[in-house]
């Protein structure tokens, strides 16, 4: 061993002490990326050495050995993590511990990447919550990134990626360990269809239009109408939906009607009213203030889509249990 | 074919034709106690409507938020045929059994996901007044600015409740 190698070896070592006692705090944290919440592999002892010039890598899977610690063998390309809940406006942290060995001459790229989504479950458009570059470094360094998790933030998941191009007299090596994604605030329980959910709902985005929700006493009816506007631009639509609700479920969906012919009283005549089927809205709620619409319509023109919704108003003498 | 059409609209509608009959009976009982009334609150949020004129009604929200009351009447354009929604809210008071509060006309935009909010228009339509003469009944009365609008009343029948709230009763009862 060269005093270069020895060197490097302690340095990792100091390192790896810091990066322990750093990673007891993030264990008792509930968004905590523990290991196996990574897709890729995880775990195991020793060196694994894959080509030695050209596109590769040298990767210790577990640097810190530790049982809880999150760390990641990144396989020269891009590897997700697992989906994860977050709670919206939560002040969150994210990073690693990362070292380089012998990249002399070697190029190397990535780094690490959150995204938060106003969905439950990472599906739906993603939002960058921050990006780690990944060093040029020989030693151990701890790689931070802290901010706030936007208002629509329903779930989020984390990206590492690394691509290291190396020459063939050095045998490079990248590391990633102690990968953690924390927030102060616990991940949410999804709340159960009840009375305090009523209250009128729409997307921050697209102030103008929303639903009034009511999650009616008589027999777990759920009263849903959707204020909004027609397809071909211009001229309101209110499209009326009702159906059953089980107080046990956070998701329920309805069919919905859309009436026409009708007049303003006093001109009203209810048996000039038209009554078509329109199709049908889903409501997911992930905690007390946000959900996400799904419909579906069998109507030309109003086709299928899906929107995050935000709790505008609730009702005076309702308490929702979150 | 007929036949058909018509078990259709019963399903569709087959809560309001059920509550709709529960509140006809009580509906003849709403007599001139209407001094008397229900103080503002929560639990008067709901569906409501005139049993005369199924198709069109409002739906009601007594928030806890500033007291805001958001009223959005689902009707019918003056002209006919097209489906109009107005949207009102405005402060209320626990002490009363009536509120008045300005309502908007809202148009010019599109269904998603061609809406865009810089496409509306927010036009003034005029005021929205309901009171409470007990926990099931009520009236709505309107005067608007806008043509065709007009001024009128129509009495109210609670048709749905928010599940968890009980209406106090402190109006008088039958």
């Amino acid at each position: 061993m060269n005093a270069l190698n020895r060197s490097l070896h302690l340095r990792a070592v100091v390192a790896l002490v810091i990066a322990a006692s750093a990673h007891a705090a993030h264990a008792t944290d509930p968004n905590l990326l523990q290991n196996g919440t990574f897709d890729a592999s995880v775990g195991g002892a020793g060196w694994t050495n894959v080509g030695t010039g050209g596109a590769g890598y040298v990767s210790h899977p577990d640097a810190a050995n530790s049982a809880t610690s999150g760390s990641y063998e990144v396989t020269n390309s891009t590897g997700r993590s697992a989906c994860f809940r977050v709670v919206p406006n939560a002040a969150f942290s994210f990073g690693a511990t990362y070292s380089g060995e012998n990249l002399f001459g070697a190029t190397s790229d990535g780094g690490m990447t959150c995204y938060a989504y106003a969905s439950s479950d990472c599906s739906g458009s993603a939002q960058t919550l921050g990006h780690i570059d990944m060093p040029y470094s020989d030693p151990w360094v701890s790689l931070v990134f802290n901010g706030n998790l936007p208002a629509t933030a329903g779930s989020g998941n984390c990206e590492l990626s690394d691509t290291t191009t190396f020459i063939p007299t050095y045998k490079a090596s990248t590391y990633f360990d102690n990968v953690f994604f924390d927030s102060t605030a616990a991940a949410p329980v999804p709340v159960k269809l009840d009375g305090y959910l009523s209250g009128n709902w729409y997307d921050t985005d697209q102030a103008g239009h929303g639903f009034q929700l009511e999650f009616t006493a008589q027999n777990n009816t759920l009263l849903a109408i959707w204020y909004v506007y027609a397809p071909s631009g211009g001229a309101q639509n209110w499209i009326f939906a009702q159906g059953t609700f089980d107080p046990t479920q956070n998701t329920v969906t309805i069919p919905a009607v859309l009436l026409g012919n009708g007049a303003f009283p006093p001109m009203f005549n209810p048996a000039n009213v038209t009554r078509t089927p329109w199709g049908t809205l889903t409501f997911a709620f992930s905690d007390c203030n946000h959900a996400t619409v799904s419909w579906s319509s069998t109507l030309p023109d109003y086709g299928t889509g899906s929107l995050p919704l935000n709790r505008l108003s609730h009702i005076e003498g309702t308490v929702c249990p979150q | 074919m007929k036949r058909a059409a018509r078990r259709r609209v019963m399903c569709s509608l087959s809560l309001a034709l059920a509550l709709g009959a529960i509140a006809g009976s009580a509906h003849a009982a709403q007599d001139a106690t209407f001094a008397a009334g229900v103080p503002l609150g929560g639990f008067l949020s709901g569906n409501w409507y005139d049993p005369a004129q199924p198709g069109q009604g409002f739906q009601l929200e007594f928030t806890d938020q500033n007291s805001t009351l958001i009223a959005v009447w689902f009707v019918f354009a003056p002209s006919g045929g097209a489906q109009n929604w107005i949207f009102a809210q405005g402060a209320y008071d626990h002490a009363a059994s009536a509120v008045t509060i300005d309502a908007v006309l809202l148009t010019g935009a599109q269904f998603p996901p061609q809406f865009k909010t810089s496409d509306l228009q927010h036009v003034p339509w005029g005021t929205l007044t309901f009171t409470f003469s007990d926990c099931d009944h009520g009236q709505a009365s309107w005067s608007s600015t806008l043509p065709g609008y007009g001024s009128g009343s129509m009495p109210l029948t609670r048709l749905t409740s928010i599940r968890g709230l009980a209406c106090p009763q402190t109006g008088a009862q039958p």
